[in-house]
């Protein structure tokens, strides 16, 4: 008979993921903070109270039992956080990730999904970022005029992009560079136009990088250029920015931000880093911007068409089509509830259709899979 | 600037209320103003001078036409535009309330006449002029709207900056060009090979 231990750090993974303090799930099992604290250092707890936990916390009890074989470090997250981001949030956010990543793994080891596809480039400076980024754009087939789906460009790429929810907006996005890349991003921000911008800014991690961990200036300011460079490739972008004397046109700009489908900040920006407006109408527009309340949402951004990610929840109504299994069997295998599931995965599983393999069972012949087979 | 006497202490025609009206008409018809420039169809410096006085001019008139704010009036509708707030004459002008042109302290007859029947019992305000100084960032944005009273040298003797929140202007902006435009195909997720050939066995 197998010896089951508990696994002191799942506590915490699950605590984390459900948003408590230890100081709130204290409260909610009636013990003291020092005593949950224990618990996810090396004390032991009874079986009952291993039961409560599991029911308060969304898992099933296996998942305690289970080692943590993929915790993902914070030096190991391509991290955008504020200067100001509580330390609970950095924690919170990475938790989701691990739990998220153990779905993939799942995920990837049933499916065939996207191989993945990231070109790696080493740089030093901005001239080897704009090439890494025509590079990246000649690789993936983009050519150099807009991106039409930034989401597809990564998913392609093997790159599986989900939300996390309910946080706060101290955290903009996180890739995690692993055996599959996964990209996670606030569905705080509205803005259709910086969902792009941080997508790409993810992008200009894994493909820049590797191996390198992230979240001081430098790097940071990289993952920007990239952005910038891959969503607005210099030699096409050049050539279309209006020559501005001293005033900035606005017209210009809007259906530039349009045309490239970032924001007229970003727009701004990418002027000034290829000289094509100079440091003073580069200010002059930013706090024009910022004064008139266009910071976190800028006008026209209703104009850009939405994307949204498409391979998780493809990924997840294939598996459930393949296996005839339904949300609670998939969260089964990870060891979580199916509540959980739809929590990590921003997916409400009410809309999506449970498929029953009826092949399996020789009743009706399976349409999509045999086609292609 | 400082024991600054405010407008609405001067005259009771000056409220705060009206002032907020007339600051944010100038606020958000220079901001408009600002948003149009549009270069590739030939403005400059010079035309964004002219429309700016032009739009807040004729805009001052048919509000006053409309009589939508019954105690604006207009007193000189020419070049030398003043209008009155209730019986205090009135001129407004871009740039800084500490440089004012020499151009808007000169004298005119509309004015001082207005000025003598608006304050009769008071002589040291009779001899200020009551200006809307409309300043501007590095891009010609409204970056402060300041009403107040100058004296005959240029010193100001009330004042108010009333702050103001611009109206976003909406450009009617074409279509975007997208024929260099690369659409990707929806990323694939397909069976794996050994549950195809399940599936396949029906088994």
């Amino acid at each position: 008979m197998a010896f089951k231990v508990f696994q002191n750090e799942k506590l915490r993974l699950a605590r984390l993921i459900n948003g408590l303090s230890q100081s709130e799930l204290a409260e909610k099992i009636d013990v003291s903070r020092q005593y949950v604290h224990s618990l996810e250092i090396d004390k032991v707890p009874s079986d009952d109270l291993v039961l409560a936990l599991a029911s308060l916390l969304n898992v099933k009890t296996d998942f305690f039992y289970s080692p943590l074989s993929n915790e993902v470090r914070e030096e190991q997250c391509h991290f955008r956080q504020r200067k100001t981001t509580p330390k609970i949030t950095t924690q919170q956010v990475i938790a989701h990730g691990t739990i998220f990543e153990l779905l993939v793994a799942y995920l990837d080891k049933s499916l065939n999904l996207p191989s993945m596809n990231f070109p790696h480039v080493d740089v030093i400076n901005d001239e080897q970022i704009e090439e890494a980024a025509d590079k990246c754009r000649l690789h993936w087939g983009l050519g150099f005029g807009p991106i039409s789906n930034m989401c597809r460009v990564l998913e392609n790429a093997g790159a599986v992009i989900t939300y996390f929810d309910g946080l706060s907006d101290k955290v903009d996005a996180l890739s995690i560079s692993r055996s599959r890349n996964i990209v996670i991003r606030n569905t705080f921000k509205e803005s259709i136009a910086r969902f792009r911008f941080d997508l790409a800014h993810e992008c200009g991690h894994l493909v820049l990088h590797q191996g390198i961990e992230t979240g001081d200036d430098a790097t940071e300011n990289q993952a920007n250029r990239f952005a910038s460079a891959l969503l607005m490739p210099r030699k096409t972008f050049s050539a279309e920015f209006p020559r501005m004397s001293s005033r900035l046109d606005w017209r210009a700009i809007y259906e530039m931000k349009l045309r490239w489908k970032a924001s007229a900040a970003a727009i701004l920006r990418r002027a000034k880093d290829l000289q094509l407006i100079d440091e003073v109408q580069y200010y002059s527009g930013y706090r024009y911007l910022s004064k008139t309340g266009q910071r976190k949402t800028e006008n026209y951004d209703d104009r850009i068409p939405e994307e949204h990610p498409e391979l998780l929840e493809n990924a997840i109504k294939a598996y459930f089509e393949i296996y005839a299994q339904k949300p609670i069997d998939l969260a089964n295998e990870i060891n979580i509830t199916s509540s959980l599931l739809s929590k990590i995965t921003n997916i409400s599983f009410d809309q999506i259709p449970i498929y029953i393999n009826e092949l399996s069972k020789n009743v009706i012949p399976f349409p999509s899979y045999l086609k292609n087979s | 600037m400082n024991n600054n006497l405010m407008p609405w202490e001067c005259h009771p025609d000056l409220t705060k209320e009206r002032l907020s009206s007339l600051t944010l008409f100038f606020a958000n018809t220079r901001n408009e103003l600002m948003s149009l420039y549009d270069q590739k169809r030939g403005d400059d410096a010079w035309s964004l001078g002219c429309r700016g006085f032009s739009w807040c001019k004729n805009r001052l008139m048919m509000i006053a036409g409309k009589n939508e704010w019954s105690w604006l009036s207009v007193l000189n509708p020419t070049k030398r535009f003043i209008f009155g707030i209730g019986a205090v004459p009135v001129r407004f002008y871009r740039g800084r309330i500490d440089r004012p042109p020499m151009g808007t302290l000169a004298n005119s007859f509309d004015e001082l006449r207005q000025l003598s029947l608006a304050f009769p019992d008071e002589p040291h305000f009779r001899d200020l002029k009551w200006r809307f100084a409309i300043e501007t960032g590095l891009l010609g944005e409204p970056t402060n709207i300041i009403f107040a009273g100058l004296s005959q040298s240029g010193e100001v003797i009330s004042y108010a900056n009333i702050p103001f929140e611009v109206e976003i202007i909406k450009l009617p902006l074409g279509s975007p060009i997208v024929s260099d435009e690369v659409v990707l195909p929806k990323p694939t997720v397909s069976a794996p090979f050994v549950k195809k050939a399940e599936i396949k066995n029906g088994v």
